[in-house]
């Protein structure tokens, strides 16, 4: 455990004081501002934005795809890095086994892309409330906030921390950007709908109707909900597994 | 009971490339060079010896544990600087060897501090690794391996690159470390680090064993057959080449001053020279023509 916790707590510092980290988190908040700010234009356009919890679904689910896509990006070379600079053989020549070295890289992943969802959703809130022109329920703001953070940016920092940094072990890192940007696309051209949306959805999954639901439609799948899930958590152990069954990624044993 | 035992260990890789053949000796204690040109196989044989490999046959063992079947017991017991270690640029030297220390089961920080100002890298424990000399960067290499006082430290081409001020300064560290009661295996292509610091030594040449043996002992073989060979130019020393084994040649001014192994005594009237152990080790490389094996009966 102590070299899970080692490994974890390294990896995390090393990732949050990257300057491509911040640069990626500003250009995201940038885009969602855009998008989100409750300037008389926006609030003309997007009939909900006076609801706080329209404001967290839809940083979330549209401007946090930007963010997630960057996070795979910049997570991409925990395993290659280690190779690169002989740290892997100095691991190895120690006591930690695969499974702890494997996992401390995972959750370094999921804490740095949880921290900086958090981040993220927290700076939207808060600009939110500083400059609506108009009165907003804390408690409901609070409460959409926390919803965002467990329910919808949790499981995503579980794929994106994961996927990020346990298949560019798997493969040339050339092919996993290309994975990443396919992923982005598709995701970036599929529109958001009332009705149950594609399971491999990152961030606009039906997980984030769990924040806010449109008033003339509740949304009631929980088959997609949990499809949605499955997906990213899923995607995420299964990454896991595929390391972790690698011959030749570890000591001989 | 031996330091280091490797008993007829081979190392074939799965695209048929032989790296190590039926090597064998043992390593009593001190600091023991292991020397070989690039490619004779020593990263190989440091690489089986801290468990990061298996051997395909023959049998390693450290501290009495087997590298293979008690490979925990092993990698408890040794420090490790790998060859190319360039470290993570953003951390901090004390981040570093703390992580590092962190992963060994040490968390006292004072532990941390103790070795970085054993290696002199104390007043630079806030600086970045990416904002570090090589020397220095070489010496936070061998601050992590020390961390812990592991028994055995395994330390492959420490000084490669380094200054001369450098890699006085890295002797100094390893033989204090080893008159400490800990073995210091020193790979490296270099002589002169060897001769310094190494009273026994083996020389491995492409994945074989040519001598395992007291750095005297070596230099005993070559004794009384150095001389030295002064020639006009170019044409002199391509014919001398063809004649006996030419270990090095100097130009200087005018001339060429070559260093021969005279064996046979051809040349009675050159210069006798006092033999080095670079000129043992040179021997000990040269071609087929030239080289001979040269086992320490006692292995």
């Amino acid at each position: 455990m102590g070299s899970v916790l080692s490994i974890l707590r390294y990896e995390y510092k090393m990732q949050i004081t990257r300057i491509p980290t911040w640069g990626v988190l500003l250009t995201s908040l940038f885009f969602s501002l855009l998008d989100n700010f409750p300037s008389g234009g926006n609030l003309h356009r997007l009939e909900f934005l006076t609801d706080p919890a329209y404001l967290i679904y839809r940083a979330m689910s549209l401007d946090g795809l930007l963010l997630a896509f960057g996070c795979m990006i910049l997570l991409s070379n925990r395993f290659p890095v280690d190779q690169k600079t002989g740290v892997k053989a100095l691991i190895m020549a120690g006591p930690t086994t695969k499974e702890q070295y494997i996992w401390g890289k995972m959750l370094g992943g999921l804490g740095y892309t949880a921290t900086l969802f958090s981040v993220f959703l927290a700076a939207n809130a808060l600009i939110y409330i500083l400059a609506a022109p108009f009165q907003i329920s804390a408690a409901r703001l609070s409460a959409a906030l926390v919803k965002g953070m467990i329910l919808c940016a949790l499981p995503v920092s579980v794929f994106v921390g994961f996927v990020s940094v346990n298949l560019p072990a798997l493969m040339d890192v050339r092919l996993f950007y290309a994975i990443a940007v396919v992923l982005l696309m598709v995701n970036a051209s599929t529109p958001g709908t009332s009705e149950a949306m594609p399971f491999y959805c990152v961030t606009s999954g039906d997980l984030s109707k769990l924040i806010w639901q449109h008033p003339r439609w509740p949304f009631g799948s929980a088959g997609s909900i949990q499809a949605n899930l499955l997906f990213l958590i899923g995607g995420g152990l299964l990454s896991w597994l595929l390391l972790l069954g690698k011959k030749r990624f570890w000591r001989y044993e | 009971m031996a330091a280091i035992e490797i008993h007829h260990v081979s190392k074939r890789y799965q695209n048929g490339t032989v790296a190590l053949e039926d090597i064998s000796f043992c390593i009593d204690g001190g600091v023991f060079g292991l020397l070989g040109h690039n490619g004779a196989g020593k990263t190989t044989l440091m690489k089986a010896l801290t468990t990061i490999l298996a051997p395909s046959a023959g049998t390693i063992r450290v501290c009495g544990f087997d590298t293979v079947k008690q490979g925990k017991e092993v990698r408890r017991r040794i420090g490790y600087l790998p060859q190319e270690l360039a470290m993570y640029p953003s951390l901090t030297v004390f981040d570093f060897v703390n992580y590092m220390a962190g992963l060994k089961g040490i968390h006292d920080k004072n532990a941390v501090y103790a070795v970085l100002e054993q290696v002199e890298m104390l007043p630079f424990a806030d600086r970045k690794i990416g904002r570090l000399s090589g020397g220095m960067r070489r010496r936070t290499g061998i601050a992590q391996a020390l961390v812990g006082s592991p028994q055995v430290l395994v330390a492959d081409e420490p000084t490669a690159g380094l200054d001369p001020e450098e890699r006085v300064r890295f002797r100094s560290v390893l033989s204090r470390y080893a008159r400490e009661g800990r073995t210091v295996l020193l790979s490296t292509h270099i002589v002169e680090d060897v001769y310094q610091l190494c009273g026994e030594l083996a020389v491995l040449r492409e994945g074989r064993l040519f001598y395992a043996g007291t750095s005297a002992a070596l230099m005993e073989r070559v004794a009384g057959k150095v001389k030295i060979v002064r020639l006009d130019g170019e044409d002199g020393l391509v014919a001398l080449q063809k004649q006996t084994a030419v270990l090095s040649a100097a130009y200087e001014g005018h001339g060429i001053s070559a260093r021969i192994m005279d064996e046979n005594m051809a040349f009675p009237q050159a210069e006798p020279a006092a033999a080095t152990l670079e000129d043992a080790y040179v021997y000990c490389m040269g071609g087929k023509a030239y080289g001979q094996r040269l086992i320490n009966p006692s292995v």
